[in-house]
């Protein structure tokens, strides 16, 4: 099999995209499907992903393609996000939301913790009023069950910010 | 709304949620916990995964449960933590106690649900002394308790049956909340299935362990634990190969006690990673260990030590003292080291040793290393000649050399010897990934440094370590320069007497003996902690009468609580001597001169408050209280300056970290999962 051979995925809205073997791999799913059934020589759909989604994750393969420690490269939880991914997560909720979920399927663990990273620096040091304006959540809490929570899941051992 | 549905598939993976809330700390999971119902679900397991009880409010909650506060009643706290902890315990996977109350109210949660039931799903147990803590104040009681039958449900009785006899009085360190706590405790542990990591610090390996047997202990953890990948014990003695046959994952073991047994197995343990102990080793069995366990990576002990021949290693019972065992010279290590694994990462010796120690350290660095091409770590009491250079001969991919916490003395006069001198500069010509170069105790000299090849460790986060031997003008050097200075400029050269121009050679020299070393120091653009040195002040400061006055050294104005001056011949640390070449150092976030006979004034601090914008500790301008000496004024207006230029900039002694609680955290991070 040649390094430069290329593979043809299909979208949940049946658009083809065709992509070089090595950002295919950068998937475990795709890697390991291709590694186990060899090149089936038509197109892999991906039901679970749309275009615009896809279209994003072969942005970020295809940047990070040539990175040595792409596996590694998010195991250090305290580093900070580097700035083409800084801009890259740079997307409105529900892509970021749709891009957690389709690097979740496909199995691209990098993006995971990139986009899981990027979530979580949204709720840091925030009010439960704040968060819930970010996410755009209503609280559905009845006042006795949020009293309750906040008793027990917080207030008494946890410091307050 | 799309965002709608696709958060909500987010948050109701398990393992998303888990990753989202592994960048988040406890506070922030709490408020997650209460945006509403969908979060709350998706964040409280989370929240619960970690309990520690020296964390967050636990501390002030358990001491309110031992009755320290009267405004907030025992028995609603107790409530409210048993409640908690019987409807979120089935979240916790790893459980840190350290307080009496969290103890028994955790076992008791695990006595009643089974630790694998509805109650608690637990990982890992790290259990910290909790006797100490519970029934006021730490009095362990010696006498002899009777264990009431009746308490016992008959299914206890069978398994408690092996610790503690009902009905039966015995001799125990422990009072009587105590046994309750320790039986609550064995219910636990063999309730609990399948931990992966286990922490028992002195008393509870004791009591859990060794009221009866330990035999007993390792009977139990082999029928209900044979999942550990992580074991810290404090049991007298322990057979390593006696643990390895019993618990096939372990990894990481840490010992408190003797290691004993047998030395020679026939089987190796792969998947055997790190062995730490706080007692020695023969070198013998050192060696030995290295040959027989080919996937270690660390191994770290308090030091090595030799026996006479005639002394078999079976604890403590020496026929001789401690001090009285010779150095083998029939001995030797190479036949042993014929396959010596080569994954080995770390080697580490915690304690100072006696005279052989040196002996062992030549056969480390001769037999030892050159098999060891991947050392990155080591931790050794002192720098030795022969293991520097044999460092930087073998071992190229080192990252950090420490010495450990013994701290004699720095200063050349109660060091007697020599031997700490420029031994181990060869690390920063020779080890181009070195990061950490923790040697407060070691002395580079001036001129060596500048004749010796550059600094090729780029990367280097720490660097602790005296710089000396550089040519200084003593104080009435200073005076009489200064009046040359000014001699020069109203009647020129000419006119100087050749004492006075002997004063500007010598102040020339000084300053361009520093340039370079200032320019070594300037390179090291990754460095975040510069400690130049170390202010020793003796234990024994006090002893002798009374009244006796506390022994001080003025000098330049300082006071210095040590049995000598400064540090002799030390950098000037000034701006005119070249301080500002480290402007450089922009990632700088300690820095420390303690000890250093350093002329640091207001311009040098000025300077420092802008040029190291990350500087957030300094070591050189505190206050140490020893009792009778006050604060000399020079530092004292040095630190006020300080804090009016940079409020953030805390001011602290020299901590000499301790490499034995290092080694251990970073053991026990590995075993939770």
């Amino acid at each position: 099999m040649s390094a430069h051979s290329q593979i043809l995925l299909t979208s949940s809205e049946g658009t083809e995209f065709l992509i070089d073997r090595d950002i295919a791999d950068k998937s475990m799913l795709l890697k390991c499907m291709l590694e186990d059934i060899g090149e089936i020589g038509q197109a892999v759909p991906l039901p679970n992903v749309s275009g615009p989604i896809l279209t994003k994750v072969i942005e970020y393969c295809t940047h990070h393609r040539d990175d040595p420690n792409f596996l590694s490269a998010n195991d250090d939880v305290t580093a900070d996000i580097d700035e083409w991914d800084l801009e890259y997560c740079k997307v409105d909720q529900g892509t970021l939301y749709e891009l957690i979920l389709a690097a979740n399927y496909l199995d691209i663990k990098p993006l995971m913790d990139l986009t899981c990273k990027t979530v979580a620096n949204m709720i840091k040091a925030k009010s439960p009023e704040e968060i819930r304006k970010t996410f755009n959540i209503t609280n559905d809490f009845t006042p006795e069950e949020e009293d309750q929570v906040r008793r027990e899941n917080g207030k008494d051992w946890v410091d307050e910010h | 709304m799309a965002t709608t549905a696709s958060s909500r598939r987010v948050l109701s993976l398990p393992e998303l949620t888990s990753l989202i809330a592994s960048h988040l700390r406890p506070p922030d999971l709490a408020t997650c916990s209460r945006v509403s119902r969908l979060w709350n679900d998706a964040f409280t397991p989370s929240l619960w995964h970690t309990i520690d009880d020296r964390l967050y409010n636990w501390p002030r909650i358990m001491k309110d449960l031992d009755g320290g506060d009267p405004d907030r009643p025992y028995e609603e706290a107790l409530v409210w933590a048993q409640q908690v902890l019987q409807k979120y315990g089935h979240h916790i996977r790893h459980l840190s106690v350290e307080s009496g109350v969290m103890a028994r109210t955790v076992a008791e949660i695990g006595r009643t649900c089974g630790g694998g039931g509805a109650g608690l799903h637990l990982n890992s147990i790290w259990f910290d002394m909790p006797w100490n803590r519970y029934g006021g104040g730490g009095a362990i009681k010696q006498g002899l308790v009777k264990v009431p039958e009746a308490i016992w449900t008959p299914e206890e009785k069978v398994v408690l049956h092996g610790i503690l006899q009902p009905g039966v009085e015995f001799s125990t360190y422990f009072n009587s909340h105590d046994w309750m706590m320790t039986w609550q405790w064995w219910l636990l542990l063999l309730k609990t299935p399948a931990l992966r990591s286990l922490k028992l610090f002195v008393f509870e390996s004791m009591n859990l362990a060794q009221v009866h047997s330990q035999e007993f202990f390792r009977k139990s953890l082999a029928v209900h634990h044979r999942t550990l990948t992580s074991l810290q014990i404090n049991h007298r003695q322990l057979s390593l190969v006696d643990y390895l046959e019993i618990l096939p994952n372990l990894q990481h073991l840490y010992c408190g006690g003797d290691l004993v047994g047998n030395w020679y197995p026939n089987e190796t343990y792969p998947r055997f990673r790190t062995l730490v102990t706080n007692k020695p080793l023969t070198g013998e069995i050192f060696y030995n260990l290295l040959k027989h366990l080919p996937g270690l990576e660390d191994i770290g002990v308090s030091h090595l030590r030799t026996l006479p021949d005639h002394v078999n290693f079976d604890g403590n019972d020496w026929t001789e003292g401690d001090n009285n065992w010779c150095y083998r010279t029939d001995f030797k290590v190479s036949p042993l080291l014929d396959g010596v694994p080569s994954r080995l990462r770390g080697i580490h010796f915690f304690d100072e040793c006696q005279m052989p120690y040196r002996t062992f350290m030549s056969e480390i660095a001769f037999d030892v290393l050159p098999s060891l091409p991947f050392l990155t770590e080591i931790t050794v009491d002192g720098a030795y000649p022969d293991l520097g250079f044999a460092l930087a001969k073998y071992c190229k991919l080192l990252e950090v050399f420490r010495n450990s916490e013994s701290c004699k003395s720095i200063l050349p006069a109660r060091r007697g010897d020599r031997a700490d001198v420029n031994e181990i500069g060869v690390l920063l010509e020779s080890c181009p990934r070195l990061r950490v170069f923790d040697a407060m105790e070691h002395r580079l000299e001036a001129d060596h440094i500048k004749s010796q090849q550059p600094w090729v460790c780029k990367d280097l986060e720490l660097f602790r370590c005296q710089l000396v031997e550089f040519e200084r003008q003593n104080d009435h050097e200073s005076s009489s320069y200064a009046k040359a200075v000014r001699t020069l400029a109203t009647t020129g050269f000419d006119s100087l007497t050749p004492q006075q121009r002997w004063k500007l050679e010598k102040h020339e020299r000084c300053r361009t003996q520093q340039r370079p070393v200032y320019d070594r120091l300037a390179a090291l653009t990754q460095l975040t902690t510069l400690d130049l040195g170390h202010e020793f002040v003796q234990a024994n400061i006090n002893v002798g009468p009374v009244d006796a006055p506390i022994q001080y050294s003025t000098h330049g104005g300082r006071k210095y609580i040590t049995s000598n001056r400064p540090i002799p011949n030390t950098m000037e640390l000034s701006l005119a001597s070249g301080l500002d070449c480290l402007g450089r150092l922009v990632k700088l976030e300690v820095f420390g001169f303690s000890g250093v006979d350093h002329r640091i004034q207001e311009a040098e601090l000025e300077w420092m408050a802008k040029a190291w914008p990350r500087l957030r500790i300094m070591r050189g301008l505190h206050h140490t209280p020893v009792l009778g000496v006050t604060e000399d004024e020079v530092t004292a207006g040095l630190r006020k300056t300080m804090q009016t230029l940079r409020p953030d900039v805390r001011h602290e002694k020299v901590e000499l970290k301790n490499a034995l609680d290092d080694s251990l955290c970073r053991l026990f991070q590995l075993g939770v999962a």
